[in-house]
């Protein structure tokens, strides 16, 4: 097996690590979202070229630090029942640590639709969609936290503001990531391809 | 003016004077006071008011389309007016207030009219875009339109939510369970959509569903 292939395997690994690191803090955001990282990480595998498992290695890694923060340090209880922070920078702290995590996902839906359907997306398509791919990801989070918290929704221990914060907060870093992609994009004339990220002819 | 120009200005003008009229006789409905909605709690000025409201808001496609501005696929038409009628008579009968799977299944339905707005638009860009901007296949087009409508659900929810909090009362949400519940509905009502324009596809070329959309004066009378 070449190298590229054994690393394609490890983003599998790391991303199956940090589902179970989110199952062991039954955290329903985090296992949904390191769910979304093992089926890109094993789209990626099967379908992208080569040059895209280094986006699914920063994927998966990425996903798995924001996992394992979730379950630990930035938990609600080690800040906000630790007299760390107050309830309301819990949740701008939740927000970042979940957009973080989100952010390679939105890339890697490009590589991965770009492969699968043979699709070729630039500089307008990638940010001009990529805040709304962001976005999406917060229905399979809240699916999983209907799932997994369902008692910590029904008596309000996890509270609509949280995920309103949350969710806002969400939608603030993916714009700026989008903005920020857009002039990356259009500066190098970038397009993502079925071969991976190209530089336009 | 050829025979399709022809049969649209004729639904416009149908749908010009029928959706406000039948709207118009909820609210005759809801002021002789036999509308379920008053029993169950809406009082009457918020059910009049949503009648005039829907019953203007319904006009203004079939006169964008009798002013040559807009011209729409009629299944998108009708999904976006089933789903005005069904808003308005459920609220009129009550059924958010009687019926606690209601709401949800408005989510579902309103998600649904959300995801063909992102296809539709989806499908309009591929026709638009230069060659080596593309979707790729059908699947390309259809797992952009579930991301793309999956969102607009939790912007949803974050002007439901800013609104509360903005204004100290639970007018839009009505806790997280209801909001998560919301959002899951959503998703569902993207997936039964995106179904649908999976069968679309088969059927249909991409340039044929964009070809419908026709904005612009100039568009419409040459049929471009």
């Amino acid at each position: 097996m070449d190298g590229k292939r054994a690393l394609a395997i490890f983003c599998i690994i790391i991303a199956a690590v940090s589902v179970a690191a989110g199952v062991w803090g039954r955290d329903g955001a985090t296992i949904a979202l390191s769910s979304l990282a093992v089926f890109f990480s094993i789209l990626c595998f099967i379908y992208c070229s080569n040059t895209v498992y280094r986006y699914s290695a920063i994927m998966s890694i990425t996903v798995l630090i924001c996992t394992v923060l979730m379950v630990s340090v930035a938990s609600y209880d080690s800040l906000v029942d630790g007299g760390v922070m107050s309830g309301h920078q819990w949740m701008c702290v939740c927000g970042i640590i979940h957009g973080a995590a989100i952010i390679p996902l939105i890339v890697m839906f490009f590589f991965s639709v770009a492969a699968i359907f043979n699709a070729s997306f630039n500089w307008v398509v990638v940010p001009g969609l990529g805040w709304l791919v962001g976005m999406s990801m917060q229905l399979p989070k809240s699916a999983l936290m209907l799932i997994t918290q369902y008692s910590e929704l029904e008596q309000e221990i996890i509270s609509n503001t949280t995920l309103v914060v949350v969710m806002l907060v969400n939608l603030i870093m993916f714009i700026a990531f989008s903005l920020i992609l857009r002039s990356v994009f259009k500066k190098n004339r970038y397009l993502i391809t079925a071969n991976g990220l190209e530089v336009m002819g | 003016m050829n025979a399709e120009d022809v049969k649209e200005r004729r639904i416009a003008w149908a749908m010009l004077i029928l959706c406000p009229l039948s709207i118009m006789m909820m609210f005759v409905y809801v002021t002789l006071g036999y509308a379920r909605g008053l029993a169950a709690g809406h009082p009457v000025e918020y059910l009049q008011l949503t009648c005039v409201l829907w019953a203007i808001i319904m006009t203004v496609l079939p006169i964008l389309r009798l002013a040559r501005l807009v011209s729409l696929p009629l299944w998108f038409i009708v999904l976006v007016y089933g789903n005005m009628y069904m808003y308005v008579i459920s609220l009129c009968e009550g059924l958010y207030f009687n019926m606690l799977w209601w709401p949800d299944f408005t989510h579902v339905i309103s998600s649904m009219v959300i995801a063909s707005i992102v296809f539709i638009a989806l499908c309009c860009m591929e026709a638009g875009s230069p060659k080596h901007v593309t979707f790729g296949s059908r699947g390309g087009i259809i797992a952009m339109t579930i991301f793309a409508a999956f969102s607009f659900g939790a912007i949803w929810e974050i002007m439901e939510g800013f609104t509360d909090i903005l204004t100290g009362v639970d007018y839009m949400s009505y806790g997280a369970l209801h909001t998560m519940g919301n959002l899951v509905a959503d998703m569902l009502g993207v997936i039964i959509m995106a179904a649908v324009a999976w069968l679309l596809l088969s059927s249909h070329e991409v340039k044929d569903i964009a070809s419908k959309v026709r904005l612009g004066r100039k568009k419409i009378d040459t049929n471009e």
